[in-house]
């Protein structure tokens, strides 16, 4: 294997204040209906035809956690940048992040870990410069257990791996933040409920200019993971997140030192 | 919880068939030795003595995965964990000492290595797990004989032993972990526990240093605890967002590669690889994309064939864990399907209780438990019935689940196996 490697804080910074920050949804709330899957979908959607092939993914018909659900996105043929939305049909707010994305080595491959409270359907859509739509979902039975134990509260964010393995014309480029992408809907011990802490976005600029903007919501699981397979002249690439308490953390690879 | 012999007795509680002696004299053959194999082979026999029970088992004994930790940390002999099949031949069970290669569905026969066939009516597949050799790079089952796995409780048990012994003091002993999931969730904590205990009295300078593919653990708070206060910072846990996901094997054998470049050098390396159902049942065409076994919960019979069951860790059972609990459990559900079914009568309601204990220090564990039942078609932890020991326990209660522990492990080896 061939790559390189970076471990640590680059840069810790605090933003100024006034950062977006969603806001928690609660079922039958106002915002109940805005953030709810079919709603969702149709606004993605806005009446297109959807296109018959193009987009896969790969996520497990089932899983012992649905706290960590692997998936993987592959589309063929798309037009940059595309825009790509992943959502749940189960919760309250089925949003789990939305993409742009400007530069990929073709296929377009993307890898995430996403939260799944109970058994329900994962879907992707993707849309191009040119307007087509892709749609592709699969349903997933979470039969969680005891036996697992949940992410300990209280666990620090801040920390970026990142590494990529050189491939023919490109890299396969992973990172990995952790942030404990607390929802404020787990309970405290001292009683309440642990406060709301996500991440807000990650955005990643190359050689050749803007690669990836992502939005993260609830259904991203906790130390957010991207995988991203670019054509070599994107690099260097830096990789910039912000979380919803205006705190940064940037990282670059190939790394400067 | 212990296993009481009123629990045992209420696993005969679901066999309504054993007082009324059906005589079906219908041949069953099951497919592993092990706690689901042997226990549904001999609650087979029990239920109706007329039962042609064929155990095809290559091994004149097993060892157990149970307990197998307790030779890491110096607390027994790997012969103490030998279970061999006289209690099930005493009761008329055939032991058919050959290995399982495959199976003609369409034909209902089992075929053996040595090329002889086995007819059946019911089969149950009990054969444990595999690895999933390749999904770490460069591990495979040459490299598991120098670096083991110790999964399979046996020779590789005997061999991390050896290798621990021979270690030289301050050596560094990596375990890696796979994602869930797979055989023991608890289990890879409880044997860096032990072999910490061993480190402490003979080679305190040394080390043990977890690499995970996960972001947390079963029974993590209590694990890590125990570290802090008896093995003074001796256990060290990287999981995935700090880069512990083993990637790769390199260096002869000698170095772990983790997913974010990291590299760890062992002077001993127990390497547990990602796994999947036990080769006979991939090869019978019976797993899905996950490689475990589809299952019906109320019978515990294979969704992609009638006449055949499948218990223990091969199937997919979860939120029930992969345990030997579990799989003890699953075969007397199993069973009372099966007999059902050849009486041509409706499965009976099950219902399922799980506790896993693990050992944090000698004569110290904790334990979790969980009761399951079937609800709209699937297995589901039943409320309320979740009970993880506490953190901060006053010791006399670390030293009550040990005991029960203990006696937990001999009354499921009796029920399994029955009285040597």
């Amino acid at each position: 294997m061939t790559g390189w490697r970076l471990t640590g804080v680059l840069l810790a910074a605090t933003l100024a204040a006034g950062q977006a920050s969603a806001r928690p949804v609660e079922p039958g709330s106002s915002d109940d209906h805005a953030y709810a899957y079919d709603t969702q979908r149709q606004r993605f959607m806005d009446g297109a035809a959807l296109q018959r092939r193009g987009l896969s993914i790969d996520v497990p018909s089932w899983v012992e956690d649905g706290a960590f659900v692997q998936l993987s996105i592959e589309l063929m043929g798309a037009r940059p940048p595309v825009e790509v939305l992943v959502l749940r049909d189960g919760e309250a707010d089925a949003r789990i992040a939305r993409l742009r994305i400007h530069q990929w080595q073709e296929p377009l491959r993307l890898g995430t870990r996403v939260r799944l409270p109970a058994s329900q359907t994962l879907a992707v859509l993707a849309r191009d410069i040119d307007g087509r739509v892709w749609q592709a979902e699969q349903a997933v039975e979470v039969l969680g257990s005891s036996c697992l134990a949940p992410l300990p509260p209280g666990v620090d964010w801040g920390e970026i791996r990142l590494w990529a393995d050189v491939q023919a014309g490109g890299f396969a480029l992973r990172s990995l933040l952790r942030h404990p992408m607390e929802t404020g809907r787990r309970p405290a011990a001292e009683g309440g409920r642990l406060p709301r802490w996500l991440l807000a976005r990650l955005s990643i600029e190359g050689a050749t200019g803007p690669v990836l903007a992502l939005e993260a919501f609830e259904g991203l699981a906790a130390n957010p993971l991207l995988h991203l397979v670019l054509p070599a002249r994107v690099a260097p690439v830096r990789l910039d997140y912000v979380d919803d308490r205006g705190e940064r953390r940037l990282a670059q690879w190939p790394s400067a030192e | 919880m212990g296993l009481t012999r009123r629990t045992l007795l209420l696993g005969l509680g679901v066999l309504p068939w054993y007082v009324r002696g059906q005589g079906s004299g219908a041949r069953v053959v099951i497919v592993g030795g092990g706690f689901a194999g042997a226990t549904a082979a001999r609650y087979l026999r029990l239920a109706d003595p007329t039962l042609d029970v064929r155990l095809i088992e290559p091994h004149l004994a097993v060892h157990t995965c149970p307990f197998s930790n307790h030779v890491l940390g110096g607390l027994r002999d790997l012969a103490s964990l030998r279970q061999d099949f006289t209690g099930l031949t005493r009761l008329g069970v055939q032991h058919v000492r050959a290995r399982a290669v495959a199976v003609d569905r369409t034909a209902r026969h089992v075929r053996l290595d040595e090329g002889s066939r086995i007819g059946y009516d019911r089969l149950m597949l009990a054969p444990g797990i595999d690895f999933r050799w390749g999904a770490i790079d460069g591990y495979g089952p040459e490299m598991a004989e120098r670096v083991p796995h110790a999964w399979q409780a046996g020779p590789q048990t005997a061999l991390l032993w050896r290798q621990l012994q021979a270690m030289d003091d301050g050596g560094t002993v990596l375990i890696g972990v796979p994602d869930n999931p797979y055989r023991c969730p608890p289990g890879p904590y409880e044997r860096a526990s032990l072999i910490a205990h061993y480190l402490t009295r003979h080679k305190p300078r040394s080390k043990v240093l977890i690499l995970d593919a996960k972001d947390s653990f079963s029974k993590q708070a209590l694990f890590q605890q125990a570290w802090a206060q008896r093995y003074s910072g001796r256990v060290e846990w990287i999981g995935r967002s700090d880069d512990g996901r083993v990637m790769g094997i390199a260096r002869n054998g000698r170095e772990l590669h983790t997913e974010f470049g990291g590299r760890h050098r062992g002077a001993v390396i127990n390497l547990i690889p990602p796994q999947q159902a036990g080769a006979i049942a991939v090869h019978a065409g019976l797993t899905d994309d996950s490689g475990w076994v589809p299952l019906e919960a109320t019978t515990f019979r294979t969704r992609a064939d009638p006449y055949l069951y499948v218990a223990g860790d091969a199937g997919i059972a979860a939120p029930m864990p992969k345990s030997a609990y579990c799989a003890n459990a699953q075969a007397k559900v199993a069973v009372a399907a099966m007999l059902a079914d050849l009486a041509g009568q409706p499965a009976p309601e099950p219902h399922w209780h799980n506790v896993c204990y693990s050992l944090l220090a000698p004569e110290r564990a904790v334990s979790v438990a969980a009761g399951y039942r079937v609800e709209a078609g699937r297995l589901v932890e039943v409320p309320g019935t979740a009970v993880l020991s506490p953190l901060d326990a006053p010791d006399r209660l670390r030293i009550d689940e040990a005991e029960r522990a203990q006696a937990w492990y001999r009354a499921i080896r009796a029920d399994a196996w029955g009285a040597a």
